[in-house]
């Protein structure tokens, strides 16, 4: 199973050293929750997962080629 | 200096004269706009020791360089004033076209003094200005005003207009604009009904220049592209604010039932997804907003149905969790109701908690009220919002915010009316949040979010560790107790940082929500204006006017200090009793540590006051030596 992660800045902004792009090979199946943690991400940070435009719950299976946008904690206005 | 419309109105709403003068270019050069020319203005002309509901109080609205321009959500308008809420400084932000319109009709400041003789309405069409009656538009809500208003003078004119609260001078009534758009915090919509303005009406055609409208274009178009490839951008924009509610609620930080507790279980019914399938029915975006954060719709209840802007998550916080409403229809009702009657929906919903807690504390009765309130009643919460705005019976009192309020009913009910400065407390309930706590602490305004907002930060340090995750089969709902210490110079960096897109006159939600890279603002205040300044420079202006809000707040609020920064009892005395946060809290040595290393680190004395030094070395020398000699 081949992940492309993307943080966003405020993920970034609270885990220092988080690169803007991570790539992770790993055997199927997993969750979105499984594969944060597997990239040293708590996923009680990650307020949005966006896959193709929409956002997915945490517990969604991924498939091979998953692109994930990941949106950090973000103040409401 | 190009991108400014160039002029400054005074308007003299006692002898009903008006004053047009060149901006001053020291003051564009030293403070550039919005916030910076507010802090100045401030300073600089009120009478000290005004009253903040009397004719000399100044109202000054002002936009920012990078306001009106075709750019970026450069929507923005800047308000202030002495604060009717403590008597220090105020000020409140609002998005929408009014700021534009200004620019467009030759202005960028407009300073208010006096009192007009009869209930008025201000017109500025272009650069004609007139004082006109508007006593027949007296009474009606704020959104019906401003419909009424479009009907008379032209649906171009852009509208600011208070309710019946701002008539009644209530310390938490806003400024309303654009059916749903408010400046809604520290009072300033009392402080344009005590100058006996129900409204301003500004129409304008002009244009601005800039110093590069083809390298701009160019540069904005870019800009624009960005924001939409950001990651966020299409998790964010459907919901807007509130589609981090249930966030706040898994990280235990929503205020629930007057902050008694940090997690409501019901948020799902109240969440983002819910504004968006039981009451949206359009987007709706300030001027030249890429990301429309205002979701319109309709809501219908027992209590009546009404069109709504929102709920957005301040007032799903305030009135949704803090009052315990059930579902987004009574939000939304009661959101409507607020806008309507001119209420800052953040302080009315802590007003409403607070009242309904005493209520159920027998600290305020049936006698006093006529009624029964209770948690959970949208006909309790529509009454109160009533009784408020109108200031009858106990209304009278609950008007004054929870501070005064607290003092008078006394019996222990200040250790629960939830403020800092006596303004009440936004959407994040703080006991395991020591960032966002002396964010709240420390903001210049009282206890808002919009200056510092470092719940993130909190979050990821005390959630449990991704090893101890993977080790508990990826179960950690419980959050451990945050570290205390440490955290002063993460909350200074964004109180410069958030409040510069105010002193610029722009959204900071495209930089705050969805990492637009700050280098993009620096590039294009460059192109509009001509000045070649860095972020890290304009960042030291944001730096320069926090010392001078601090510096007027000192100079206006007898005795004014570290007392003034401390929370109510209930944050360092009641553990949270439910929820992520369960058990924790803040002891009161805790935060008097928060504060003693922030005011190191901003080089204020033991007392929380501005040392001359500190005041010099950001070139406020001047406000050094006045603050010396008082």
């Amino acid at each position: 199973l081949r992940i492309t992660l993307h943080p966003d800045g405020n993920l970034r902004a609270v885990l220092t050293g988080l690169p803007p792009l991570i790539k992770l090979d790993l055997p199927g199946p997993a969750s979105v929750r499984e594969v944060l943690l597997r990239a040293g991400i708590n996923p009680l940070l990650v307020v949005a997962v966006i896959r193709d435009g929409r956002t997915i719950d945490k517990d969604s299976l991924l498939s091979d080629g998953a692109d994930l946008g990941l949106v950090g904690p973000l103040s409401g206005g | 200096v190009k991108g400014y419309a160039g002029k400054l109105l005074r308007f003299d709403l006692s002898k009903g004269r008006a004053q047009v003068q060149p901006l001053p270019e020291e003051l564009v050069r030293d403070y550039i706009g919005g916030r910076g020319f507010v802090a100045k203005l401030l300073w600089d002309e009120l009478p000290s020791g005004a009253d903040p509901l009397g004719p000399e109080n100044l109202l000054i609205i002002a936009t920012g360089p990078l306001s009106g321009h075709l750019l970026p959500a450069s929507g923005k308008t800047h308000f202030g004033a002495k604060s009717p809420v403590n008597g220090g400084y105020a000020d409140a932000n609002m998005g929408g076209h009014f700021g534009p319109a200004l620019k467009y009709a030759g202005f960028d400041l407009v300073i208010l003094t006096g009192r007009a003789a009869e209930p008025s309405l201000l017109v500025i069409d272009d650069g004609k200005v007139e004082l006109r009656p508007a006593g027949d538009r007296w009474g009606m809500g704020a959104l019906e005003a401003e419909e009424r208003l479009k009907d008379d003078l032209g649906r171009e004119f852009e509208l600011l207009t208070i309710g019946p609260a701002g008539e009644r001078k209530v310390r938490f009534a806003c400024l309303s604009h654009d059916f749903g758009r408010q400046a809604g915090r520290c009072g300033l919509g009392a402080v344009l009904g005590s100058k006996n303005l129900k409204a301003l009406a500004v129409r304008g055609t002009g244009s601005l220049q800039v110093h590069d409208l083809k390298g701009l274009y160019a540069k904005a178009k870019v800009a624009y592209a960005k924001i939409k490839a950001k990651p966020g951008f299409k998790g964010w924009t459907p919901e807007g604010t509130a589609g981090i509610t249930d966030w706040v609620n898994q990280v235990g930080a929503f205020p629930t039932r007057n902050f008694q507790t940090s997690f409501f279980p019901g948020h799902r019914a109240i969440n983002g997804r819910a504004v968006v399938e039981r009451l949206k029915l359009t987007d709706k975006g300030c001027f030249c907003c890429p990301t429309p954060c205002g979701k319109y719709g309709h809501t219908r209840t027992s209590l009546g149905e009404a069109f709504v802007e929102g709920p957005e998550y301040e007032s799903i916080a305030l009135l949704g969790g803090n009052l315990e409403l059930k579902t987004i229809e009574e939000v939304g009702y009661a959101n409507f109701l607020c806008d309507q009657l001119g209420l800052d929906t953040i302080s009315a919903g802590a007003v409403a908690s607070f009242a309904m807690e005493c209520f159920e504390k027998g600290l305020i009765t049936e006698k006093d009220l006529g009624r029964k309130i209770a948690f959970g009643s949208l006909s309790s919460a529509a009454f109160l919002f009533d009784l408020m705005a109108r200031r009858e019976g106990l209304g009278d009192l609950l008007a004054e915010g929870v501070k005064i309020a607290a003092e008078r009913i006394g019996r222990g009910s200040a250790g629960f009316a939830i403020q800092v400065k006596g303004l009440e407390w936004s959407g994040y309930e703080c006991r395991n949040a020591p960032g966002m706590m002396l964010s709240y602490l420390t903001a210049d305004v009282g206890a808002h979010h919009n200056r510092s907002w470092a719940l993130g930060q909190d979050v990821a340090g005390s959630a449990a560790s991704v090893h101890d995750l993977i080790t508990a089969g990826g179960k950690g709902e419980r959050m451990a107790k945050a570290k205390v210490g440490g955290q002063a110079a993460k909350v200074i960096e964004l109180q410069h940082l958030r409040p510069l897109f105010d002193i610029l006159g722009i959204c900071r939600l495209q930089y705050m929500e969805l990492g637009f890279e700050v280098v993009h603002y620096e590039d294009l205040f460059g192109l509009v204006t001509g000045r070649k300044m860095s972020w890290e420079e304009l960042l030291k202006v944001s730096e320069k006017v926090w010392h001078l809000t601090r510096a007027f707040s000192v100079r206006e609020v007898p005795g004014f200090g570290r007392a003034h920064d401390l929370p109510p009892a209930r944050f360092f005395t009641e553990p949270v009793p439910t929820g992520p946060n369960q058990g924790h809290l803040l002891k009161r040595a805790e935060l008097e540590r928060l504060l003693d290393e922030y005011y190191a680190a901003r080089g204020w004395d033991e007392n929380g006051l501005p040392e001359p030094k500190t005041l010099e070395k950001v070139g406020l020398e001047d406000v050094a030596a006045a603050l010396e000699s008082a």
